[in-house]
């Protein structure tokens, strides 16, 4: 009776410790951008919301008005013209890291990582990939990406002031 | 006894290890559901938001829109006004004859800009102070109110019998500025302004305090034109002289704004433009004019940089 009871006491403490998923969080995320041809145009975002599982999803998500140009007419423009804020109020990225084996949550190093998943921003969803890395430091991640955007996947008419951007991402997670 | 049990375990135990199992897995999060939800929780109107943009510019053609520069901004302007388009054909219908207003606008802090400016027309010196007072939000009263404070000095050598003193050459200009952003495409405003003379020469009648109300309209037609149009009507005004209506458009790109204007003034400072028009519409002597705005960056902008 003993060892039935030790028996079944063990598998049900065995099956209890398949181990919880690992979901990292933050809201303070930075995302950046500038255009190549001009210096002058370039804003940060530092109030992205962004969460990273050890399943290999990611998202990031962010108001277009966060993003904060040295210029009061620029933020303006971006808003009112390029951007229209007003009505597509923020930008959001649902992706999965695609090499996610080799990617270790647990262990503290760094990890080149490729994401690919659907980016919707001015009301239009387009799949994009990118490089990037995910450094993992006293056991919590953070991301670092750096990619360009074309202006045209996403309807922004800013061809007088350029037709792509380069962004970059800087995301430490809790 | 023993036997039947230990073989029902055999069978239980590890059906109760993979029922575990996808318990744990139905327990797995998903990053995707979890930003839905939290967007979707979140408010969807820009209740509150001020508005931005009810006009391009500090400056509609001639008259001064709410609209504020913003802090650590200098805006560069040059205006260009030629003379009427009926001196024909000779005088190249009127680019002949250019007066220019040259002007340094800066934004001083979130509500408030002043600036300095040299018109051709008289040698007129002028400068002026602008503060929002309110700022239109979305979701509550549709108005935006600026207070325009501006003050104009004559330079040009006048006759000396007239012993013109500091103060004659002097005039003054207040106003209140009150406009709506109706849609997105449509801007109106309202000027009553009261310009002091102290001393009233080249006209006959008038008064030394001078009434007049201003109505601005914007209508962009696109993402970066637009048409606006200004008329001053004078509640008080000299002799022989007209009210000044103006049509201009404006084309935005970026860091430029061009306006491409006509209109019966020649006057691009307060008191000349809105007092002092002596051409009319209906004689024909309409003016050809276009102004180019540039803005910089010179200071560290407050709060809102990065």
């Amino acid at each position: 009776m003993k060892f039935v009871l030790a028996f079944v006491l063990l598998t049900i403490g065995f099956a209890g410790t398949v181990e919880a998923q690992k979901v990292f969080a933050t809201r303070n995320g930075k995302i950046s951008f500038i255009a190549p041809n001009d210096d002058d145009v370039k804003a940060v975002n530092n109030e992205v919301t962004s969460r990273i599982a050890d399943n290999g999803q990611i998202t990031f998500s962010m108001l277009i008005k966060g993003f904060r140009f040295k210029l009061a007419e620029m933020q303006d423009h971006f808003n009112d013209q390029y951007l229209q804020s007003m009505t597509f109020p923020r930008a959001d990225f649902k992706g999965n890291i695609t090499n996610l084996a080799d990617v270790n949550f647990g262990k503290d190093g760094t990890y080149k990582v490729t994401v690919k998943g659907d980016l919707n921003m001015h009301g239009v969803t387009k799949n994009m990939s990118a490089t990037g890395t995910i450094e993992i430091k006293g056991g919590k991640p953070i991301a670092t990406a750096q990619f360009t955007l074309m202006l045209k996947d996403f309807n922004i008419e800013a061809k007088s002031v350029t037709d792509k951007v380069t962004v970059e991402l800087n995301c430490q997670y809790q | 006894m023993l036997n039947s049990v230990k073989r029902v375990l055999v069978i239980l135990c590890p059906l109760l290890i993979a029922l575990s199992g996808s318990y744990a897995q139905q327990q797995t999060v998903d990053l995707f559901k979890i930003q839905d939800s939290t967007n979707a929780s979140l408010p969807v109107s820009n209740k509150g938001e001020p508005v931005i943009n009810t006009f391009y510019s500090t400056r509609l053609v001639n008259g001064q829109t709410v609209e504020i520069l913003g802090p650590g901004s200098m805006d560069f302007r040059i205006n260009h006004r030629f003379a009427p388009i009926n001196t024909g054909i000779y005088n190249f219908f009127g680019l002949d004859v250019a007066t220019m207003r040259l002007s340094f606008d800066f934004g001083i802090a979130k509500n408030l800009m002043v600036g300095i400016g040299r018109s051709t027309t008289n040698k007129e010196y002028d400068g002026f102070i602008k503060y929002r007072i309110m700022h239109q939000k979305e979701g509550s009263v549709p108005l935006s109110i600026s207070l325009l404070g501006a003050m104009a000095y004559r330079t040009i050598d006048m006759d000396s019998s007239l012993k013109v003193t500091g103060a004659d050459r002097t005039y003054l200009n207040a106003a209140v500025l009150i406009a709506s952003k109706l849609s997105s495409h449509t801007s109106l405003q309202i000027s009553p302004t009261y310009t002091r003379y102290n001393r009233i020469m080249n006209f006959t009648g008038g008064d030394f305090d001078m009434f007049s109300i201003g109505f601005l309209a914007r209508q962009r037609i696109s993402k970066r034109v637009s048409i606006n149009a200004e008329y001053f009507v004078q509640l008080t005004k000299f002799d022989n002289t007209y009210n000044s209506l103006s049509f201009g458009v404006d084309i935005n790109t970026g860091g430029h704004v061009f306006q491409l204007h006509i209109t019966n003034a020649t006057g691009m400072n307060e008191h000349t433009f809105i007092h002092e028009t002596t051409g009319s519409w209906a004689n024909g002597d309409i003016r050809f004019g276009f102004n180019l705005s540039r803005i910089f960056k010179i200071g560290k902008q407050a709060k809102t940089s990065y």
